[in-house]
């Protein structure tokens, strides 16, 4: 065929000869060019570039049609029929386009020399027997193959290999995964009986594969293995979530001479347990994937508490928990969702006042499934019981508490009696000296002799329980710290807890189920190691099936329901994972390239360049005008351009932004006040909080920005440091996103002002409506307990030495929260009272008062210059606290300290 | 008509652009001072005319019949003679070749000569218009035009104009009027010179301006052409033009070059002009050949 090149020349002199077409040209002034003599007529010659091109266009058809083949193969002697014995096994798929290489050398070979193919795979696989093939189709099936997420297995292949006829002498090449199985050599030794045998070996590959390895318990361990021990190997252990996020990244190293090396994965629990699969990162094996499934995680407890972590952590009852409990489980803090979404399988409320009716229905519901809620009472709980019932509690509660042993009381402490017959808590030994000073009563009646699971010896309830759909509810009388009894420091409570923790439906223990429950597969490992859907084939597997190693019908992945899959993995801790030796057959490496077919490029770009050619005529014959030809390029690259930042999209941050009031607030300290939605009360407490924030301007170091509006449902509270809240009457309780930012709100050292300015019409016991509107809110929060104001308190200190927080009025005492030294340095979190003191400070744009002053009943010995002045003062004060906490309240005991240095 | 009011509009619009940086064009009228007397208008200088201009003090040889006796009785020792302003007003012919080699533009930006030659026209006649000169078309059976219609007038006229043939009609308009002739003047010498002389006997100067496509001046073409005649059917193909170019320049500069005698030889001016330059070339040359200098050196 590339005789045909002959005809180039003769190609080139036609070319030559044809002029190209004449360009039309209107022209007027034809007078002058009439008297042109001597026209040349001789043809305008064919650029040499389209010369050029044209010669070219038609070398490359003529090459093309020659069918020429890179790589091609060479052409060997040996004639007989070729057999692949194919390792289709999850170690050969890391360098799985080798082996497709060598297989369609063979297939070329084949067709060329028109010999048949056998092609065998050593993976498990449902063939039964081995069809002969012409190269062409052999050539398809070689790119079909994948490797499976199998090891080989050697002693099947063998069977079939004696199923093929033994009078021929097969020119077989083994495409070994270079792993060692069982029955290698027989296997080696049966090929050679067959015919000519030459082994294919990558020698290059390390081929890393992870296992898990045995641990302490306190991290998982994983163990990568290489087959060759030569030279330095360097990885990435990539352990993901279910949902694919990745919670590690581990670089691993194995220097030269070593084969295995030890990874554990540190991480904190939470993210422990949401592992899913850990594997090498680009390691396109399913043996560089180990998949993580329920069983191997531990029990999570979730503690919420609301008295916040005391100083001293021998008062808090999170520690006498985690000490009890630390050895079986992990326990985990955070809000009550997020425990929840940890799958935690059970959660202790330690001195849990109320709960909201969101947190109360998830409660339940995880109850239901089978959680175990266990409660500690305490002086909120016993505070909580005293107005209304609380939810979730396995007996109904009599207000205050029962004390036994103080000054006034008839009673000595008391001790635990034997536990009850049908209690969890049966068998125990009751027999200790923990003895019971204080404890919350249950309402008497049957259904609490029922719930009774222990019981002091005078009979009266220690712990409650009931049972609730799966899952179990129960009460301790007592707190979780050794304040109110010694059953926290006695072994006693160890047992006890865990006990009940083992009640749990939820967790790890519950994963070992009966043998008949089989499994639907949910998502399966191919060969590389990547994910893929169930199809048809994919049967489920009954327990017993999860527990043998992966084989035909049963592909490692991750089976069972979405919520616990269990997984079921390629390499187990006892796994060979040993190099492949061989004596007696001569051993190749891969070759480097498949062969390839170079005409269907080739007339591709004698296609490309008849189009150039036309192109070239157009314009040549002026049909083509080039400015219009390049303002279409224009539009196509500006086309081009616009799709570009379509990509941009993707590389947004995913970050929540921060809204402008909050970034706001951030960067220049400003007081807030909560929206009542009454246009009145609004302008006056803007105009209160201004007139307030000028004050501090000119009489403190701090300098606040304009005051800010804001509304808990939506924004940001956590960038204020003090929010006032005037209650307008009728106002609705907030919503559960209010009350949850209000909460945090507090719980992070913020102060609010409750005011419900009806000081004036409040006499007596008379409720007044702003009164019954800021009983609908605070009951929905939890608020400390509230002390008045008095002389001695921070409040009176903080900045002016005050009598009293005096507002526009000034009748009725002020409230905050009783210092119990807890929470926020014993700083409170809230000041209520009803004095009006936006009124007293809101001024309008021109600094005239908006607002009489009203009476006050109380004295204002200290404060000098009027009533407005006081109310300022108290103002101030209050912000300092908000600012300063109680940095002056320790100037208390200066007195004391200066007398003491003075002796 | 109506399918021509854009582009009419279009042409006035360019016609007014080119006309705005010139003042009103008054036409030298040496000659015309004994010829024309109706519709009078003031020439703004001293001369025959029945309105008062200026005084100015006697100088020797100026009658006495001119003194003003009254503004001298004023002024001691001195006599003021009276001068009244010079009234006449001048005609002139406009032609532009109505044959189709005009509609022609070898570039996309460029306009097409007619169009070139259809603003200068107008630009023209504005300008004479604002002289209150009268405005004619050559060939045209009806009076000139004067005030302030006449541009459009001569616009309409342009536009409706359906006149055959590239060469000047026989006309012969009144003595001493002044005759602007457009067009390419790619047609033969002998008969442009004729009507040419033809108009100059019967007493009318005036100017040539030809209108011509850069492209027709410059011959930028190459390769294979085949050449077509916008008048007639001809064809003519050439197959290596680019060898033609120094050729067919000489040929044109001699074509140019007899036009230009032959206004010479009848006291006429010759502007040449290219499409590509500014309508205000030609009008500036046209505004030099035509004005009256006196006026403006005076």
């Amino acid at each position: 065929m590339l005789a045909a090149l002959i005809v180039l020349p003769a190609i080139w002199w036609l070319l030559r000869a044809t002029p190209p077409a004449p360009s039309e040209q209107p022209f007027p002034a034809f007078v002058i060019l009439r008297k042109l003599t001597n026209p040349r007529e001789t043809p305008d010659r064919t650029p040499w570039w389209l010369l050029l091109l044209r010669m070219a266009l038609v070398a490359l058809i003529i090459t093309a049609l020659a069918g020429p083949i890179l790589n091609a193969p060479p052409k060997t002697p040996a004639t007989g029929p070729i057999l692949l014995v194919v390792d289709d096994t999850y170690s050969a798929a890391h360098h799985w386009p080798s082996r497709k290489n060598a297989m369609l050398t063979a297939a070329a070979e084949a067709e060329q020399s028109d010999r048949a193919v056998y092609i065998m795979t050593t993976a498990p696989a449902d063939t039964d027997a081995i069809q002969p093939q012409t190269g062409k189709s052999a050539r398809e099936v070689a790119e079909k193959l994948r490797p499976q997420p199998f090891a080989a297995d050697r002693n099947t292949a063998m069977e079939m290999l004696s199923g093929l006829r033994g009078d021929q002498s097969f020119d077989i090449r083994w495409l070994a995964d270079g792993v060692a199985g069982d029955d290698d050599q027989a296997f080696a030794d049966a090929l050679a009986a067959t015919g000519d045998v030459s082994l294919f070996i990558d020698a290059r590959s390390p081929k890393p594969v992870l296992r898990p390895a045995a641990t302490d318990g306190t991290e998982p361990v994983f163990r990568v293995e290489r087959l060759s021990a030569t030279g330095d190997w360097e990885g990435t252990l990539l352990a993901t979530a279910q949902d694919g996020r990745e919670l590690a990244r581990i670089g691993v190293f194995i220097g030269d001479g070593e084969t295995a090396i030890e990874v554990g994965i540190e991480l904190p629990l939470a993210l422990r347990n949401e592992i899913s699969s850990v594997r090498i990162e680009n390691a396109a094996s399913a043996g560089a994937v180990q998949l993580i499934d329920a069983r191997d995680r531990r029990a999570l407890i979730g503690v919420i508490a609301d008295a916040a972590p005391a100083g001293d952590r021998l008062l808090s009852g999170a520690h006498y928990l985690s000490e009890a409990l630390g050895p079986y489980a992990e326990l985990i803090e955070g809000s009550l969702s997020e425990i929840i979404d940890a799958s935690a399988s059970v959660i202790i409320l330690d001195d849990v006042g109320a709960l909201r009716g969101g947190d109360v229905e998830k409660l339940t519901a995880w109850i239901e499934k089978g959680g175990v809620l266990i409660r500690f009472a305490g002086p909120i709980l016993a505070e909580a019981a005293q107005d209304r019932d609380p939810p979730l509690l396995p007996v109904a509660l009599r207000g205050g508490g029962r004390a036994f042993g103080g000054a006034l009381t008839w009673d000595t402490p008391q001790r635990i009696d034997d536990f009850p017959a049908d209690s969890p808590f049966a068998g125990l030994d009751a027999q200790t000296d923990a003895k019971i000073r204080r404890q919350v009563l249950a309402e008497p009646g049957g259904e609490t002799t029922l719930r009774t699971w222990a019981r002091l010896k005078d009979g009266t309830p220690l712990v409650t329980g009931v049972r609730q759909g799966d899952g179990v509810i129960a009460l301790f009388h007592v707190t979780a710290t050794p304040q109110w009894s010694d059953l926290p420091i006695s072994g006693l409570f160890v047992e006890m807890l865990r006990r009940l923790v083992f009640l749990s439906a939820l967790g790890p223990e519950s994963a070992e189920a009966e043998a008949t429950r089989t499994f639907q597969p949910l998502r399966l490992l191919d060969g590389y190691g990547r994910f893929r859907r169930p199809t048809d084939n994919d049967t489920a597997l009954s327990a017993e099936d999860m527990a043998r190693p992966v084989g035909l019908r049963r592909p490692p992945g991750f089976y069972g329901s979405p919520d616990a899959p269990l997984a079921l993995n390629v390499v187990g801790e006892d796994t060979v994972y040993a190099p492949l030796s061989i004596k007696g057959l001569s051993t190749n490496p891969y070759e480097a390239a498949p062969p390839r077919r170079l005409a269907p490029p080739l007339f591709a770009a004698a296609l490309g360049l008849l189009l150039l050619d036309a192109f070239a005529a157009l314009f040549l014959a002026g049909k083509l005008r080039l400015p219009r030809f390049a303002s279409v390029g224009a539009a196509l690259f500006a086309c081009t351009l616009a799709a570009a930042p379509l990509n941009d999209a993707a590389a947004q941050p995913l970050d929540r932004t921060i809204e402008k009031p909050t970034s706001d607030a951030a960067l220049l300290t400003r007081l807030a006040y909560v929206e009542t939605g009454d246009p009145a009360l609004d302008r006056l407490s803007a105009q209160a909080l201004a007139a307030l924030s000028r004050e501090l301007y000119r009489r403190t170091a701090l300098e606040p920005g304009a005051p800010a509006a804001v509304d808990p449902d939506t924004d940001d509270l956590s960038v204020y440091p003090f929010l006032y809240w005037p209650i307008a009457p009728g106002a609705a309780a907030p919503s559960e996103a209010a009350l949850t930012n209000i909460e945090n709100f507090m719980r992070f050292g913020g102060l609010i002002l409750f005011d419900t300015r009806d000081d004036e019409r409040a006499v007596g016991s008379q409720r007044t409506q702003e009164g019954e509107a800021l009983q609908r809110v605070l009951s929905q929060l939890n608020i400390p307990p509230l002390t008045p104001v008095d002389r001695s308190h921070v409040l009176s200190r903080s900045f002016y030495l005050l009598s009293d927080l005096h507002g526009r009025v000034g009748h009725r005492p002020v409230w905050v929260a009783t210092d119990t030294g807890g929470a926020n340095d014993g700083v409170t979190s809230v000041i209520i009272g009803g004095r009006d003191w936006a009124g007293a400070w809101a001024t309008d744009d021109f600094g005239r008062e908006t607002r009489q002053m009203g009476q006050w009943s109380r004295p204002a010995a200290i404060c000098s210059g009027g009533k407005r002045e006081c109310a300022y003062r108290a103002g101030v004060n209050m912000v300092m606290v908000a600012f300063t906490g109680n940095y002056k309240s320790d100037q208390v005991h200066t007195p004391v300290l200066l007398e003491r240095l003075g002796k | 008509m109506n399918s021509d009011k854009p582009a009419a509009n279009h042409l006035r619009r360019d016609a007014e652009a080119a006309a705005a940086t010139f003042p009103a064009l008054l036409v030298e009228a040496e000659r015309i001072a004994q010829t024309v007397a109706a519709g009078l208008h003031g020439r703004r200088r001293a001369g025959p005319g029945e309105t008062f201009w200026q005084h100015r003090p006697y100088s020797f040889g100026d009658p006495v019949s001119a003194i003003d006796w009254r503004q001298s009785a004023r002024v001691a020792s001195r006599l003021y003679v009276r001068e009244n302003e010079w009234e006449a007003a001048a005609a002139v012919y406009l032609w532009r070749d109505p044959s189709a080699s005009l509609d022609f533009t070898s570039l996309r930006n460029v306009p097409k000569k007619r169009q070139r030659a259809d603003v200068l026209a107008v630009a023209l006649s504005i300008l004479l218009s604002q002289a209150g000169e009268r405005i004619g078309l050559l060939g045209e059976e009806r009076r000139p035009f004067h005030g302030r219609g006449a541009p459009s007038r001569i616009l309409e006229a342009l536009m409706t104009a359906n006149q055959e043939g590239s060469a000047p009609p026989p006309a012969h308009p009144r003595p001493g009027a002044r005759v602007v002739m457009f067009s390419d003047f790619y047609s033969d010498i002998d008969a442009i010179e004729a009507s040419v002389r033809a108009l100059s006997t019967s007493g009318a100067s005036g100017a040539l301006v030809q209108i011509c496509d850069p492209a027709e001046e410059e011959f930028p073409y190459r390769g294979r052409v085949e050449f077509r005649d916008l008048e007639s059917r001809d064809r003519l193909t050439f197959g290596d033009t680019g060898a033609l170019a120094a050729s067919y320049k000489a040929k044109f500069a001699a074509h140019r070059n007899a036009l230009e005698t032959l206004s010479q030889a009848a006291g006429w001016t010759f502007i040449a002009h290219r499409t590509d330059r500014p309508a205000q070339h030609a009008l500036l040359a046209l505004f030099t050949a035509l004005g009256d200098m006196r006026r403006w050196s005076a």
